[in-house]
């Protein structure tokens, strides 16, 4: 016999439940509770290598395995039993028993000398005890980490708050500093501009060319005296120290001085200013101009000094007065003239008034009427010159007069006493002033040329004469006289040369140094007398 | 103003101009009813004669002038006053203006000025007093 046939060849054997004598209760036992053990012993270790394997941590695993080993091999003699009730397949059950005596054998002996190691693996409670004191303990540092890093964040803050006052206090400190600094430096330059403004202060007050005085503001006795002031009433600049300025003020000027600067002293009026009289030294009295300020304490207002400005105005009041005096003679002397002048101008009209009286006397006397006309021209030559006097008496300087008014008058004067009342006249002069030498010969000149025109222009008695004056830049005079007559006819052949009229407007106009022109220009007679104008006397 | 004369008093110091207002007064056609050389007399002859206008000068015999002697005759008789005189000071413009004379000629008297200066007072309606 082999071993396979020891091993699978049950003949000869006697199937298990025969020795149960195939009792269907005992063999379903069996059965039942192998198949349950069996089933079972698969399933624990298949649990354990479950376990095992998910806890990789574990102290001895393979102690677990050895478990699984054994524990499958107790399962398998269960199936085993089941199968040897019907098959006597007693040497594979023999082998498998085997297997499983090692295997149970390693194990129980294995598992003895694990038995402290794996006791002194500590438990699961064990370790969830450790582990609450060691959350409390990592509690405990978080709380200590905490307050900690408060503190240190309080403290920052104080830091910084410290940090921050320092650095304001610094500044502060330099800002006084530099407050410090410029207030010295302010203080220096006040120092040296009032030192300068001391130097320039004696300077200017001791060459100054007005007197320059201060006094004590009571009792007015002299502090100080510029030289020109001393020289001014002829003193040494020292001997005016000490005295009053009152002494050396004349007498009569004494009383209102003290007066007005008494005015001053109270406060009533802001300055004193006067001329008057100061004595000198030598007895003669000289006349200044004083300018006086009262300097006061500016805390009690009290006068604490008087500045005293003193002008010489001697000279030029003397002057003045000189001056004064002559323009009142000279005013006096032209009123005299002037009432002189009015007085002559109105003894010429008087006389020329009487002339024309013998004339006008004469011509009643006269049968012959052309010797009657030659008297009435003459009346109109003398009313000419009362005229210019009359001008004359009526100006502001007695002088000269505009020409205007003048010839205005004149002309129309020359008509009416023709006794034309159909003739018209128009008189049109630019403004031109004129004396007497002027006046008298243009006025005779315009006579005679209207008093021609008047009797030679209008056969019919009717008519318009136009007197004009224009006055030129080039200074000449331009007189026209202009009628709308018959024009100049053969048997007036005497008006050209040989009559009194012409004769005296030739004679006039030379004297004059100018140029007559006549034109007939076919509706009537032009007369153009052409004259430097007027010297301004 | 009724009861005056159709006539002319002069009143002028110098004979002549009298003489001669005198001719050209009468060339107008009127009647010269007087003449005199001072106020008082002037005054005298115009309440005498009562004229219609007096011709009157300013500078007169006398200490009275022409206007002192015009406001008496203005006052009492009525006549129209016509100065002539040679001044145009003035003051004596201002004198004679307080007197509402009824012209005012300057001497020398240009032929045909009295006549224009008579025939307006003639026409002009009494000043009020």
């Amino acid at each position: 016999m082999g071993l396979a046939d020891w091993l699978f060849n049950p003949s000869g054997l006697t199937p298990h439940g025969f020795c149960l004598s195939w009792q269907p209760g005992l063999v379903a036992t069996h059965v039942i509770a192998d198949t349950i053990i069996g089933l079972s012993y698969f399933s624990i270790p298949l649990a354990i290598a479950a376990f095992v394997k998910r806890r990789p941590d574990l102290h001895h695993g393979w102690m677990a395995y050895l478990f699984v080993g054994f524990i499958l091999a107790c399962g398998t003699t269960h199936l085993m039993a089941i199968l040897t009730l019907w098959a006597p397949a007693y040497g594979i059950e023999a082998v498998i028993k085997v297997v499983t005596a090692v295997l149970s054998l390693v194990t129980a002996v294995a598992l003895w000398p694990l038995v402290p190691q794996l006791a002194a693996v500590p438990s699961g409670a064990q370790l969830l005890a450790l582990n609450d004191e060691l959350s409390a303990q990592v509690e405990a540092q978080r709380r200590t980490a905490e307050l900690l890093s408060s503190s240190q964040a309080e403290l920052r803050a104080v830091n910084q708050d410290l940090k921050r006052r320092v650095a304001e206090r610094t500044a502060e400190l330099e800002a006084a500093n530099a407050r410090l600094s410029a207030a010295l430096e302010e203080q220096a330059s006040v120092r040296e501009a009032l030192s300068l403004s001391e130097a320039q202060f004696r300077a200017s007050f001791e060459a100054a060319a007005v007197g320059k005085v201060q006094t004590d503001p009571l009792d007015g006795r002299i502090i100080r005296a510029n030289n020109a002031f001393a020289q001014m009433l002829g003193y040494d600049q020292q001997a005016l120290v000490g005295r009053s300025g009152w002494e050396f003020t004349h007498p009569d000027d004494l009383a209102g001085d003290q007066q007005a600067y008494n005015a001053v002293l109270t406060g009533e009026v802001g300055a004193y200013v006067r001329e008057k009289r100061y004595v000198r030294s030598d007895g003669e009295s000289v006349w200044a101009r004083v300018s006086a300020v009262v300097v006061r304490a500016p805390a009690t207002g009290a006068p604490i000094l008087t500045v005293a400005v003193i002008e010489n105005i001697d000279a030029r009041l003397k002057a003045q007065w000189a001056l004064e005096e002559a323009n009142r003679d000279l005013a006096a002397a032209l009123d005299q003239r002037d009432l002189l002048l009015r007085e002559v101008y109105h003894r010429v009209k008087n006389n020329l008034q009487i002339i024309d009286s013998l004339l006008l006397m004469q011509s009643r006397r006269l049968g012959d009427p052309e010797a009657r006309e030659a008297l009435s021209a003459l009346r109109s030559r003398v009313y000419a010159l009362g005229l210019v006097h009359h001008q004359l008496m009526g100006s502001k300087d007695l002088q000269t007069f505009d020409i205007g008014p003048f010839l205005d008058v004149l002309s129309r004067r020359v008509v009416q006493a023709s006794g034309g009342g159909a003739i018209t006249l128009s008189v049109d002069a630019a403004p031109l002033a004129v004396g007497l030498d002027f006046a008298i010969p243009l006025g005779l000149i315009v006579t005679e040329l209207v008093t021609n025109a008047i009797k030679h222009a209008f056969p019919t008695g009717e008519g318009h004469i136009k007197v004009r004056l224009q006055t030129s830049d080039n200074h000449q005079v331009l007189l026209t006289v202009t009628d709308n007559g018959q024009g100049l006819r053969r048997d007036d052949g005497e008006t050209a040369g040989g009559s009194l009229g012409s004769t005296i407007i030739n004679g006039l106009v030379a004297q004059l140094r100018g140029k007559v022109m006549i034109f007939d220009n076919g509706d009537g007679v032009r007369a153009e007398v052409a004259l430097p104008a007027p010297v301004r006397p | 103003m009724s009861g005056l004369n159709d006539c002319v008093l002069i009143v002028d110091d110098e004979f002549l101009i009298a003489e001669g207002l005198r001719m050209q007064v009468e060339d107008i056609g009127m009647v010269v009813c007087a003449t005199a050389p001072s106020a008082d007399e002037a005054i005298a002859l115009a309440q005498a004669h009562r004229p219609v206008i007096v011709l009157m000068d300013m500078r007169l015999l006398g200490e009275k002038d022409g206007v002192d002697a015009s406001l008496a005759i203005h006052e009492t008789v009525g006549s129209k006053v016509i100065f002539v005189t040679g001044s145009r000071e003035p003051s004596t413009i201002a004198r004679i203006n307080t007197d509402h004379p009824a012209g005012v000629l300057f001497k020398p008297v240009a032929e045909g000025e009295l006549r224009e200066a008579i025939e307006k007072a003639l026409s002009s309606p009494q000043p009020p007093e």
